[in-house]
């Protein structure tokens, strides 16, 4: 379904180039459930933002279903992020000042749902992830785990192909952290492409395949028997 | 489009949060938007009220006098012109073929009484039988002067409502009655309508009198002017043609000299009236595009810092999905809501403004659909205009950049 191959990623930091991704092949089936560990500065987040398109390799060949994205223009990168992809960050990244349901709607109001259409639908993945009583509350009334929900919520609306998430438990303790963990291991049993990054043992264990990064290229690759 | 009332939503979010900084960046939007509305809202005002008033001085009246209405600063030269008399008159009435009506008229200002009742600073004016004709009045009671009486300078006057209703009583009937005109008794023969004001002085304050019999009394004193009307609208120019000669001649103006006399019309006065209030636009136009400047700077300003303090929502906002346009509309709606509230704001305090200035000087005012149309036209201007550059900023920004921004 991905196919990275030799991608670069280069930052300039002051005067001095930074290689976040060296040289990189990369390969993802649908349905896969993949967990990326490594170090700090070890390319895991950078790894992460490309797959979801936030940001464009700087050489190297990026194929989603057999679509090359990096000569997408910025319109089609958008309709991508919106329709193929859901994101799930460590810090929820909620809008702060609208209530649980607008936030799931978002992406459905990006994506041309009509206003009618749009209720039904996000309140139906508020109540997946449980919490169809809570859409009328703002983010600051709602718990660490919830809003957590809330962004997963989000992640889901729009039915992506696959589900990316950055250390999702990562500001939450080990039993909120542990419900989130739940809520993803059903999303990836209804056949949903997820991939992980994590620095959690516990949290990798959870993924089908498990890629250790260091220094911008794959350490181990290694599928759970 | 449902995204755009996702833009306004964000944008009122936004804007709420921050209400006080909102009114006082509109504040420049506000002092642009008053200046146009008050100015135009008073202009306009003043048109209507100029338009009638022009409009009773007849379209296809000429006024023949002495002095120019409009002049440009020569009045030296004009006190040297002989005074405009009967000799004027009278040549017009028997060279001018094409008019039609041909009116003297002159005015003393003196006290009237009957009685003891007593009237002062009467307009007292001096015409002949013809006056009707040209100014358009009617008579409540009695009857209008005759040839006869201005040809044998007869005492006998016709009423200004006002006046009437000052020196007698209700239901008295004032036909036949003599009252006194600067101690000259005048044998009352009928009363007009009530005409109203014209430029601000009461039509109705006033007595018709033969003028032959004024200038017995006041000769030399008196100014006079000749109104001279066509028989259709369309011969005005032939008639202008024809007093120019007749008048040269019987005032033997050598032919190298220029006319020793003044032929007025309204459009002579609607030109000036025009010209002062161009000036007027001139000078809205130049305060109030100072203000929008200014207001202008401070929207832009202000899109800046609330482009900068969202720029965290702007990356998630991009890494679900929306694309710039979508970006640019919601911080360009931000901004034209912004303006609007301003224009809004302006608007009232304009019409407010245009009502005051009204209410304690005489100066009329309109609530004018064009001025809220050009209010409304000059801040969305100024919303695009200045709000375009942070709204582009915004939908520039790189998603992960945006997103990492704390």
């Amino acid at each position: 379904m991905i196919k990275l191959e030799k991608v670069d990623k280069i930052y300039k930091v002051g005067a001095e180039d930074v290689h976040a991704l060296r040289r990189f092949d990369f390969t993802i089936d649908k349905g896969e459930y993949i967990a990326i560990m490594g170090p700090s500065g070890s390319g895991k987040s950078t790894l992460l933002n490309i797959l979801g398109l936030l940001d464009v390799p700087t050489n190297g060949v990026y194929l989603f279903n057999n679509e090359d994205v990096t000569v997408m223009s910025d319109a089609r990168l958008a309709e991508f992020r919106n329709k193929r992809v859901g994101f799930i960050f460590q810090t929820f990244n909620l809008l702060p000042r609208t209530n649980a349901l607008h936030n799931v709607e978002l992406p459905l109001i990006y994506g041309k749902k009509s206003p009618a259409a749009r209720k039904g639908i996000a309140l139906e993945a508020l109540e997946a992830v449980g919490l169809g009583d809570r859409w009328k509350h703002k983010p600051n009334e709602l718990s660490g785990g919830q809003r957590q929900r809330v962004a997963i919520a989000r992640a889901i609306v729009n039915e992506p192909e696959i589900i990316l998430a950055d250390e999702p438990t990562g500001n939450l303790d080990s039993k909120t952290g542990a419900e989130i963990m739940d809520i993803i291991d059903n999303i990836h049993r209804k056949g949903n492409t997820i991939i992980l990054v994590t620095h959690e043992d516990y949290i990798a264990d959870h993924a089908d395949r498990i890629i250790h990064l260091l220094d911008g290229q794959i350490e181990s690759d290694k599928r759970r028997e | 489009m449902y995204f755009l009332s996702e833009s306004i939503k964000a944008a009122f979010t936004s804007l709420t949060k921050h209400k006080l900084r909102a009114i006082l960046t509109t504040l420049g939007i506000i002092i642009g938007i008053a200046t146009i509305i008050t100015i135009v809202s008073l202009i306009e005002g003043l048109n209507k009220t100029v338009k009638d008033q022009f409009s009773q001085l007849g379209t296809s009246v000429l006024y023949i006098s002495k002095y120019p209405w409009v002049s440009h600063g020569r009045w030296y030269e004009y006190r040297k012109r002989k005074p405009i008399t009967t000799d004027e008159l009278e040549a017009i009435e028997s060279r001018c073929p094409t008019a039609a009506y041909v009116v003297p008229i002159a005015d003393i200002y003196t006290d009237v009484k009957y009685e003891e009742k007593k009237s002062e600073a009467v307009q007292v004016t001096g015409t002949n039988a013809l006056y009707p004709f040209i100014q358009g009045v009617n008579l409540e009671n009695g009857r209008f002067l005759t040839d006869f009486e201005y040809k044998h300078r007869q005492r006998v006057a016709i009423l200004g409502w006002e006046v009437y209703n000052i020196l007698f009583e209700e239901g008295d009937d004032p036909l036949d009655k003599w009252i006194m005109i600067a101690n000259k008794k005048v044998k009352v023969i009928g009363v007009m309508e009530k005409r109203g004001s014209f430029f601000g002085e009461s039509q109705d304050n006033q007595i018709l009198v033969p003028f032959t019999t004024l200038e017995k009394y006041y000769g030399k004193r008196l100014y006079m002017t000749i109104m001279v009307m066509p028989e259709s609208p369309d011969k005005l120019e032939i008639l202008r043609d024809e007093l120019i000669i007749a008048l040269r001649q019987v005032r033997q103006v050598p032919s190298w000299e220029e006319n020793d006399f003044s032929i007025n019309g309204q459009e002579a006065l609607l030109d000036e009236y025009n010209k002062t209030t161009k000036v007027l636009y001139a000078a809205m136009i130049a305060i109030s595009a100072l203000a929008l400047l200014v207001g202008g700077i401070g929207i832009m300003n202000i899109m800046l810092i609330s482009v900068s303090e969202r720029t965290k929502e702007i990356g998630i906002r991009k890494a679900i999905g929306a694309r710039k346009t979508h970006i640019l509309m919601q911080f360009l709606i931000e901004a034209l809501i912004l303006c609007w509230v301003g224009g809004v704001i302006g608007a009232a305090v304009g019409f407010g403004l245009a009502g005051f200035v009204s209410l304690v000087t005489p100066v009329p005012s309109a609530v004018s659909v064009k001025a809220a149309i050009m209010g409304f036209i000059f801040s969305s201007s100024v919303a695009i205009f200045f709000g375009i550059f942070p709204a582009g900023k915004a939908a520039r920004l790189n998603p992960i950049d945006a997103l990492r921004y704390e």
